[in-house]
């Protein structure tokens, strides 16, 4: 079986792959011909990399003007990365269209000693509600 | 005077030879010192990298950590919507640069006193109902209902792990608990404690 080449490597402000990372990629094109952007790959990411067969975004539909591309990230296993979506909006260029290895750089927000204290207050208080609809009430 | 000196010197080659030796020892991972740390919200915690040990597993090789973490006097608070008593001790948070924690083995104890029963303290693993702790100020153990070794990350930055204890008992409870478990990461990853 051939092995899937990645369309775009999911990385951090290091330029580190997040292998961490559990969530969906979807790609969307916009056509000069069409009033909205249409879905043309939406597909899981597997260890900080978005993979699919020949390691290239899809084609844009045969006859059709390609106007914008838009990448959306959607992050399911952490909070805590902000910028989830990348549009290009200039005229597009084809060359960037089937780019390779692409690198998707998410910038992750700080969380505070205090958002991180409030957390640990947040598991308390989150156990103590699951203990009693575990065990009832007694 | 030439005994008093020589017994000088050898105190002296003694006092050089122990810390010569204990020197070569340390750097090579035969002798090692774990000193405990706490936060104001995390219990005294501590990681030690495992020297000279990896673990290759399905093509990826990964170093070996040790957590070890006090709290001798674990509590509980009563909630009244259940009617239990329920604790959580914090041990800090692993932050691993790059790629998972995954906790490969626990030897993890909680120690109660059965002194009033004539059964000394007790020492069973964390292990829910199976583990013994202490009602409050009886010197008698009981089961609870649930006593569990937690990694959280999910409400945290996906680096980071949170490790924690939660008891929850029918009964006010006491209970010593001594973590001591070995995870591995990608090798080379940076790893660091947390201490809140």
């Amino acid at each position: 079986m051939e092995e899937k080449k990645e369309v775009l490597q999911v990385v951090n402000q290091k330029e580190t792959l997040v292998k961490t990372l559990e969530g969906q990629a979807k790609v969307e094109y916009k056509y000069a011909e069409d009033a909205d952007f249409v879905t043309v790959m939406d597909q899981a990411i597997e260890r900080g990399v978005v993979k699919n067969l020949d390691g290239r975004f899809p084609e844009a539909d045969a006859g059709k003007t390609l106007e914008k591309q838009k990448v959306t990230i959607s992050v399911t296993n952490n909070p805590f990365y902000k910028n989830r979506q990348f549009i290009f909006e200039t005229q597009f260029k084809k060359e960037k269209l089937k780019g390779e290895g692409e690198k998707f750089q998410l910038i992750e927000e700080k969380m505070t000693k205090e958002q991180k204290q409030n957390y640990r207050e947040f598991i308390k208080t989150e156990r103590i509600k699951n203990a009693a609809s575990r065990f009832g009430s007694k | 005077m030439a005994l008093k000196e020589f017994r000088s010197k050898r105190t002296q080659f003694w006092q050089y030879m122990n810390l010569s030796v204990d020197r070569a020892l340390r750097l090579l991972g035969l002798r090692s010192t774990d000193s405990l740390e706490a936060g104001l919200l995390d219990n005294a915690t501590t990681i030690t990298k495992q020297k000279n040990k990896t673990i290759e597993f399905a093509g990826t090789t990964y170093d070996v950590y040790s957590l070890r973490g006090f709290q001798p006097f674990a509590t509980g608070v009563f909630d009244p919507g259940s009617g239990l008593y329920i604790g959580t001790e914090f041990f800090g948070s692993v932050v691993v640069e790059q790629g998972p924690m995954i906790i490969i083995s626990d030897r993890s104890l909680t120690v109660s006193s059965d002194i009033a029963s004539g059964f000394g303290f007790e020492h069973t693993p964390i292990a829910n109902g199976a583990s013994l702790i202490e009602q409050a100020g009886t010197n008698v153990t009981n089961f609870p209902l649930f006593m569990t070794l937690s990694q959280d990350n999910t409400g945290v930055p996906v680096e980071e792990n949170v490790i924690s204890v939660t008891t929850i008992a029918s009964f006010d409870f006491e209970a010593e608990i001594y973590l001591d478990f070995d995870f591995i990461v990608e090798q080379g990853t940076e790893v660091t404690l947390e201490l809140l």
